[in-house]
């Protein structure tokens, strides 16, 4: 648990806007952490590093992300369609609700059930996978196969959408979501 | 360089070479499609290790120390940084759509060579060029639209005229590819069943996404996939039993459901419909096409057309006109298309992490998607030219039956006869496959060839050629939907300044009026395309191809105007090139659509010829619609004129010195991801 501990404070906001190297570990590296891309990937939501036998990184990490939203979302910048969305984290910031579990918890396995379900359903693959074993090349294809996917078909959007409102998944918080993200898909053409 | 780099890229450009040369000059005998694939991927590797290299260094001078909008104005929405891939992934399901599929089926009526050609070289000069740079410049803008662009760059004349070229565009867009759908499904009980199906299971795929399993969205997708899959059998059940007669639609009653469809899609909440049907569109196209890629890697075809035919003289019967300009104008998309420019400035450039990533984003993408217009022309010619012009010709192009049709293309040089017609359509499961003008039909029919050929035979041709038509049909009613939204928004924005209550979106009554204004708008050139006796792509792909490459034009217009104010005019050839030849494409095709003696060609000449004839049905409203045709591209090349001048005089202004270059670029600010970028 250290280890994933010690991960997530290398690949902090602060750290960064600071600056300063962050040469990952090898042990970093052997769940795929080494390459630049990966680590924006996984650092947004979009690919996890952590894989399905390591169940406690996956829920580490989901909460790394949490824990360090990169911008507060100012209350007003939300328009009227996503005011719904707007109203969901006015109120968490009202209430001081942090739904993050601490480092305590997380090493009494306290880790919030939702982050695993986003955490394992992202990554397929695991470390003892013969494919991953093989050719790390193969998995980190599929992995940036499915976070393209994921993208593409916006189930990452609503990810980050609920670590911006530090909500779990429910039909209320997907309905803010669509409300926000319909504005945008008004925009949206589509090629000829 | 390394040596051994080096006889890897002499080797790439010798087998490019060869791939070209044996597609130029071979004559007479069929050749591989593999040589179209080798030439295409040679072209396309060499473009992208080289000149976009070259045009990243040296013109645009990318800076991977320079935080992009995605990092500057993270907000966890529209500004995200994320990985290049999938940013790669993102835009080009964003970019593809059927312009690429539909455009070189047409164009192939020249025959192979002049569109092959025109889809490589256009797309590694001009279109992967154009999105590129585009993207870029949105990048240092802070993710601009392209009407913002033009209006801070070039002028307000420049920022209005940005906006009725794609208010324009999105209408004549919306009435082709309604087109295309009504021509492939009019009487043919399976198509119409297997699209009607996929109204309900959008609904569906919105109920379960909202309700069931919020956000599993990948999940719905499959299941979406797996219930059209469903639906293809059940069409030929359909098709096959006493229910068929519900399911055959003429063309025009298929152009009203399709005009009712566009206006409840458009007023509809976002979530039911259109959201799940633009998931479940993305789903089938990115398989379809990687399917079809694979297909053709397997099965090698042969093409059966010859690289010239006899109509680039401009007698064609798939449309009139010229080799120059109208082959350009047709394959449009697939070689540069001025709607990428829309995506480039869209959301696109608000995830891009660096800015180096926006040659792989913008260039590569584009590549991609030229790839798909030459995957799209190895499946149309992949069919006997007879059995090509007998599908893609209007009944007044070649005769009023059957019969006629065969004499007259048999007589041209291109065999083909009434009982291969029939047996084509028994295959495929259609009680006729005559005059299916648009493309699609064409397309599907190449595309079953090759499926079938590799997997299952002539015995599964049906579902095959019902498959495809589906994937088509599905992707350009996405189109429709989502451009219907799109154009009603602008439109809502512009009367907004009259009146403010329209310009808000969600005012319903707002909303109703302005859907049906555009969804009238386009379902007027739709339904003036359905009664037209020529099969309505003849005068309409053209305009919609003219549209586009007005519209790219405009993007290039607003990039050379930025490369000369960065004070990089030396290189300034590398935007006015393609911009050049677009002007000169665009403009002589709109001269042949509205002054062209040739009736079959110019609008005009074809509304004198029907004033002189004799007395029909309907004649005053084909000749008004001849004329408002030609007025429509008309004020088109006058508002691109417009654009053209204004920025040329931006150029001459800053390149002599008389006025000082300013950009609107946000300003420079270091990454705080310098680490990655070193």
């Amino acid at each position: 648990m250290t280890g994933s501990g010690d991960r997530e404070g290398k690949f902090t906001a602060e750290t960064r806007r600071r600056g300063e190297k962050q040469k990952p570990t090898t042990e970093a590296r052997r769940h795929g952490e080494g390459s630049v891309d990966r680590v924006i990937a996984r650092d947004r939501v979009i690919g996890k590093a952590a894989c399905i036998c390591h169940p406690e990184r996956a829920g580490a990490h989901a909460t790394a992300n949490r824990r360090i939203p990169t911008m507060p979302i100012p209350t007003g910048a939300a328009s009227g369609s996503s005011q719904e969305a707007a109203n969901l984290i006015a109120e968490t910031r009202r209430r001081g609700e942090n739904q993050n579990p601490t480092t305590e918890a997380r090493r009494h396995g306290e880790d919030h059930k939702e982050m695993l379900e986003i955490d394992f359903s992202d990554h397929p693959i695991t470390c003892d996978d013969p494919i991953t074993r093989s050719s790390p090349f193969i998995a980190k294809a599929i992995q940036t196969l499915f976070a393209a996917l994921r993208e593409i078909f916006d189930e990452s959007a609503y990810d980050r959408f609920l670590l911006q409102t530090n909500a779990a998944r429910s039909v209320a918080t997907y309905r803010a979501f669509t409300r926000e993200r319909d504005a945008a898909m008004l925009k949206k053409p589509r090629c000829c | 360089m390394k040596l051994g780099r080096i006889v890897i890229w002499l080797a790439v450009a010798a087998a490019g070479a060869l791939a070209l040369a044996t597609i130029a000059l071979r004559r007479h005998e069929p050749i591989s499609a593999m040589w179209l694939v080798v030439a295409a991927v040679c072209s396309y590797a060499l473009g992208y290790r080289f000149y976009s290299k070259f045009v990243a260094a040296k013109v645009l001078a990318l800076d991977a120390m320079r935080a992009t909008p995605a990092e500057r104005l993270e907000n966890g929405r529209d500004f995200v940084r994320t990985n290049k891939y999938v940013v790669f992934g993102h835009h080009f399901a964003a970019i593809a759509g059927p312009g690429p599929l539909v455009g070189p089926v047409l164009a192939a009526q020249f025959g192979y060579l002049p569109g092959t050609l025109w889809i490589i070289v256009g797309a590694v000069f001009g279109g992967c060029v154009q999105d590129f740079v585009i993207l870029l410049f949105s990048v240092r803008r802070d993710g601009k639209s392209l009407g913002q662009m033009a209006r801070d760059e070039i002028g307000k004349t420049a920022g209005t005229v940005a906006f009725i070229s794609v208010l324009s565009i999105l209408v004549i867009l919306l009435a082709v590819v309604a087109l295309i759908i009504v021509n492939a499904l009019k009487d043919s009980p399976w198509g119409a069943f297997t699209i009607g199906m996929t109204i309900p299971i959008a609904l569906l795929m919105g109920v379960y996404l909202r309700y069931l399993r919020p956000g599993r969205v990948l999940e719905a997708s499959v299941l979406g996939f797996l219930l059209v899959v469903a639906a293809i059998f059940g069409g030929q059940w359909i098709s096959q039993s006493t229910h068929a007669g519900a399911f055959t639609f003429a063309g025009t009653t298929l152009a009203i459901l399709i005009i009712v469809y566009g206006f409840a899609a458009s007023a509809l909440p976002v979530w039911l419909l259109l959201a799940p049907r633009d998931y479940l569109s993305t789903f089938v196209k990115l398989g379809t096409i990687a399917i079809l890629a694979l297909g053709i890697l397997l099965v090698r075809p042969t093409l059966q057309m010859p690289a010239l035919t006899r109509f680039i003289d401009g007698s064609g019967p798939v449309f009139a006109g010229n080799l120059f300009p109208f082959a350009f104008i047709t394959i449009a998309c697939g070689a540069i298309s001025g709607f990428h420019s829309l995506i480039s400035s869209g959301t696109t450039p608000k995830m891009i992490a660096r800015e180096p990533q926006t040659r792989m984003v913008g260039y590569g993408a584009m590549m991609c998607e030229s790839f798909v217009g030459i995957m799209a022309m190895i499946a149309a010619c992949t069919l006997q030219p007879g059995t090509y012009l007998a599908v893609n010709s209007g009944a007044g192009m070649v005769g009023g039956n059957p019969a006629a049709a065969v004499a007259t293309i048999s007589n041209w040089g291109f065999p083909v006869t009434a009982d291969q017609m029939a047996a084509m359509a028994q295959n495929v499961g259609e009680k006729t496959l005559f005059f299916r003008t648009g493309g699609a039909p064409a397309f599907a029919l190449g595309m079953a060839k090759i499926f079938s050929d590799s997997l299952g035979g002539t015995a599964v041709m049906a579902i095959w050629y019902h498959f495809a038509i589906m994937f088509e049909a599905l992707f350009i009613l996405t189109v429709l939907d989502a451009g219907t939204r799109v154009a009603r928004f602008m439109l809502q924005d512009a009367l907004g300044h009259i009146w403010k209550p329209m310009g808000r979106t969600s005012w319903y009554p707002s909303i109703v009026v302005t859907s049906a204004l555009m969804v009238a708008a386009w379902g007027f050139f739709l339904w003036q395309g359905v009664r037209d006796p020529l099969g309505g792509i003849n005068s309409l792909w053209p305009i919609f191809g003219i549209c586009n490459q007005l519209l790219a034009a405009v993007a290039l217009c607003v990039a050379t105007t930025i490369i000369v104010k960065m004070g990089r005019a030396r290189y300034i050839w590398v935007t006015l090139a393609p911009l050049t030849w677009l002007v000169s494409v665009t403009f002589a095709a709109s001269w042949h659509k509205v002054f062209d003696p040739n009736p079959l060609i110019g609008l005009l000449a074809h509304a004198r010829q029907l004033a002189a004839g004799p007395a029909i049905a309907g004649l005053q409203r084909r000749i008004f619609n001849d004329q408002l045709d030609a007025a429509v591209c008309g004020l088109l090349v006058v508002l691109v004129s417009v654009i053209v001048i204004e920025s040329a005089l931006q150029w001459i202004t800053v390149i002599s010195g008389r006025r000082q270059a300013a950009t609107q670029e946000s300003p420079f600010v270091p990454t705080a991801y310098a680490e990655e970028a070193l």
